[in-house]
């Protein structure tokens, strides 16, 4: 075995009973097919993956492909069309990869289920027979979250971590999750995790003199946003966590506007702006303690210029990588817990979009 | 760091604070293989501050260009993640050269202020982080001149220094050398690295041992049989001659790395996991530990490679390497039985064994469980194999219990069968090299994972009479094995007295 190769047994099913069975079964039949010994398989967390669209079916695959044929879950992969005919299509398959230097093969299992009509009104129902038992589920909901809708609520008791990516929620959106969080398992977004660059860098910027003794001393805050771009509002909620601050005015376009935090009786005046390409943050300009902080996204890096009454005193360029969303995938497959910075900023998040 | 609300939570108290690294001895191996390639991986994955800088310390006459290319090469060659042009960019831009003589004061007051420059350039805030990667007899050296420049006192900086092994060649060496660092840093400023401690597995022995419930009830006499340690090797001395010569397998690996690996294996359960709580429970188990005196040199096995065959191909003895006086009485094997005096393992043999130009490379922890009370399931000639749990820690990181199955069929049948869990295959990511984890935790100030004073001079007390006399006792004469062997005769013959085999890794 000095090769790296793989292979992978398919078998096709009218319902998802049986089908762990099967990939029991395609395990041992792809390591007697290899001649390989017995076989490693890739489990950490089941992972549930539905999307409810084309588009997002498109999206949810390209993202799975990118995170290369490996991961270590059990992918149990959810096309749910409630407009398609009465039924559950159920795709069992084992993929065996070796590498050169590995003892063992590794095998990863995938389950495909196309469901639509009544049959889709009951993923509980379909999913769990083909959970993995003792692993975690994280439950990879793509779009928009139907809270409330029996289907998606039937689900979350199986559930151990919600994915979702609080960029698809419109303000009644961000309101319902923050409404739910108290009861739900623990959430992933993966818009935080587009956000973790920006934190950091922002982070990093009041590490060190002058600016580590201005952070509590915030006047005004502004934020440029591209296209439909609504992670500006977390990233204002964040700093509003952080840095003790309340919502005293909302903003008022929802998306972009202006709003205000007040902390100690002191207004900080909050704008978003919205500007027009890709959705993305653009810039975020903070005031603090005299001095202007201005974080510019220019591709990977931001440049980062402190200034004081119209004095430049400093210039950087730091690295900006915004993950994608495979990456982000990944981390949070690897994640546990609540994240009570994040449940923090979005239930602040919620309250500066309320009408 | 800490009063920056901005960073609390998120992990992101992980990230290193402002702080320049400077390295003596720059141009040698380590730096290049490891110590770079492990920072550029901090910077990739965002763990280093954008205030930080490295000074790398060289005696030639070189520039900051011509490091910055040397330090290219050395990610592009060593470092587990590609080398990306933008980051190396930054990367780039933290790297200074200091050209010095490192026993001339003079140059040492330069250095404090080329430091002190630094600190404004890049906002450093006075943090400094010694590493010393240079040969040990430079240590003492290094360490007074800091001392006289100033450059170890802390205001409101922090000022570490990173002291590689060995840390002394027996016990008298190790307090001389840790009497000197002292004269001038306190313990708490001192990091002494041993890079097994930052590999994941051996970190992971703390969390097996004190995160599962179901390991600590039978981690004691009552359960184990015995344990077996291996660390095995199979590359002879390669350029290393003039070292081994000196050091050996004791000093090389048994007496530092093995010693590392027996203490988390065999201490107590900790109060907490600061560094302090870890290391007294350390400390106590190596106290535990009888020193070989002469009484036990019975107990010891030194060996050394003669020519043989290896993965069919021929290699040459230790004695026929380049360098190595064809009389030497180096051992490149070393076994040794260790006795742990306390409650939990009274009785139980630590079984440690070393060796170079053996047949696979392989470092694994074997705990092995006693048979049952009574065996049912006996067939004529075939008896059951005891449950061991195995602990690898190269290659392939990961654990496996071997249990015992019934074979399918009529009849009771018995047939080992093993548990396995691979790290590559369970958690599919590559783990950060040891280098990463141990710079990290010495810029943050976590020493949980460096060895303390006593711990060092704990180990070396175990091992002081053996080193005294292994040349001139004949209990402790060198006992040949072919390369390619799993030892010498004698290493056999040492656990067979006790009615047990070494596990063929």
């Amino acid at each position: 075995m000095t090769d790296s190769y793989a292979a992978t047994w398919r078998q096709t099913f009218a319902s998802t009973v049986g089908v762990e069975d099967a990939l029991t079964e395609l395990s041992c039949e792809a390591a007697r097919a290899l001649e390989v010994g017995p076989a490693a398989t890739a489990r950490m967390h089941n992972l549930v993956a539905i999307s409810t669209d084309t588009a997002s079916h498109a999206a949810v695959d390209r993202v799975l492909a990118a995170m290369a044929e490996v991961h270590p879950s059990r992918l149990v992969r959810v096309r749910l069309d409630p407009a398609a005919p009465d039924g559950v299509q159920a795709q069992a398959s084992v993929r065996c990869h070796v590498e050169g230097d590995l003892r063992c093969p590794i095998v990863y299992e995938t389950v495909e289920i196309a469901t639509g009509g009544n049959a889709g009104r009951h993923l509980a129902e379909i999913v769990a027979p083909v959970l993995e038992a003792d692993l975690p589920v994280v439950l990879w909901w793509t779009g928009h979250p139907p809270f409330g809708d029996p289907a998606f609520e039937e689900l979350l008791p199986l559930v151990d971590r919600l994915l979702l990516d609080s960029a698809a929620l419109g303000s009644t959106g961000l309101r319902a999750l923050a409404d739910v969080l108290p009861t739900s398992p623990p959430v992933v977004d993966l818009a935080w995790g587009r956000l973790r660059p920006w934190r950091e860098t922002i982070a990093a910027a009041f590490d060190h003199p002058p600016l580590d003794s201005a952070i509590r001393e915030v006047r005004a805050v502004e934020i440029d946003v591209a296209g439909a771009s609504v992670e500006g509002r977390l990233l204002a909620g964040w700093l509003a966590v952080k840095l003790g601050w309340q919502v005293a005015r909302p903003l008022a376009g929802g998306r972009v506007g202006r709003g205000a935090f007040v902390r100690s009786g002191a207004v900080i005046p909050l704008v978003l702006a919205k500007e027009d390409g890709p959705a993305a943050i653009r810039r975020l300009a903070i005031e603090a303690g005299g001095y202007h902080l201005a974080l510019t996204a220019r591709g990977d890096w931001a440049d980062v210029r402190l200034a004081r009454d119209d004095l430049l005193l400093s210039e950087q360029r730091l690295p900006l990588v915004i993950p994608d969303d495979a990456t982000l995938v990944s981390r949070a497959l690897m994640r546990g817990g609540r994240d009570r910075d994040w449940e923090a900023a979005m239930s602040v998040t919620a309250i500066l979009v309320s009408p | 760091m800490t009063d920056n609300p901005l960073r609390a939570g998120d992990g992101n108290e992980r990230v290193a604070p402002p702080a320049v690294l400077v390295i003596f001895g720059s141009t040698g191996d380590l730096a290049h293989r490891k110590l770079l390639p492990a920072l550029y991986n901090l910077l990739v994955d965002g763990l280093l501050p954008s205030s930080f800088a490295i000074a790398a310390v060289g005696r030639r006459a070189e520039t900051d260009d011509d490091v910055r290319a040397q330090a290219r090469q050395s990610v592009a060659n060593f470092s587990r993640r590609r080398l990306d042009e933008d980051r190396w960019r930054r990367f780039a831009a933290m790297l200074r050269y200091v050209q010095m003589q490192l026993d001339a004061p003079d140059d040492y007051a330069r250095l404090a202020q080329f430091l002190a420059a630094l600190d404004v350039e890049c906002g450093t805030r006075g943090n400094r982080l010694f590493y010393l990667s240079v040969p040990p007899s430079l240590f003492p050296v290094i360490v007074e001149r800091l001392g006289d420049a100033g450059l170890a006192r802390e205001h409101d900086n922090f000022v570490r220094i990173i002291v590689e092994k060995p840390f002394g060649h027996d016990l008298a060496s190790a307090v001389t050398l840790n009497e000197q660092i002292h004269r001038v840093f306190a313990e708490r400023q001192v990091f002494r690295i041993d890079h097994y401690l930052g590999k994941e597995t051996v970190q992971n022995l703390l969390v097996l041992r004190f995160g599962n419930g179901i390991l600590e009830p039978i981690w004691n006499r009552r359960y184990v049989d015995h344990c077996q340690i291996t660390v095995a090797e199979t590359l002879g001395i390669g350029s290393r001659a003039a070292y081994y010569e000196e050091a050996g397998a004791l000093r090389d690996m048994v007496a530092n790395h093995m010693m590392q690996l027996v203490s988390l294996v065999g201490m107590e359960p900790p109060v907490d996991l600061h560094a302090d709580s870890v290391r007294d429970e350390k400390v106590k188990l190596l106290r535990s530990i009888e020193p070989i005196g002469p009484a036990q040199f019975a107990t010891v096995v030194r060996g050394q490679y003669t020519a043989g065959w290896l993965g069919g191909q021929p290699v040459p003895g230790y004695r026929e390497e380049p360098g190595v006086a064809p009389t030497s009485t180096t051992e490149t094997y070393f076994a040794v039985r260790l006795t742990i005096d306390n409650w939990r393992w009274a009785g139980v043999p630590f079984y440690l064994r070393h060796g170079k130009r053996l047949p696979k490379r392989v470092t694994e922890i074997a705990i092995q469980f006693k048979q049952p009370p009574r065996q049912f399931f006996q067939t004529p000639g075939e008896e059951p194999a005891p449950n061991v749990l195995v602990l690898r820690i190269q290659p392939d990181e990961g654990i496996s219990l071997r249990l015992v199955a019934k074979q399918p069929g009529p009849a009771i049948r018995l047939q080992n069968v093993t548990l396995d869990f691979l790290y590559r295959t369970a958690f599919d990511v590559e783990p950060p090299e040891a280098y990463e984890r141990l710079l990290l935790d010495c810029l943050l100030g976590d020493s949980t994972l460096f060895a303390r004073r006593d711990e060092i001079e704990t180990m070396w007390r175990i091992y002081d009479a053996v080193l005294a006399r292994q040349h001139d006792d004949p209990a402790l004469a060198i006992h040949p094995y072919p390369a390619g062997s799993w030892g010498p005769a004698a290493a056999d013959a040492l656990i067979a007295a006790d009615g047990r085999a070494w596990r063929r890794p």
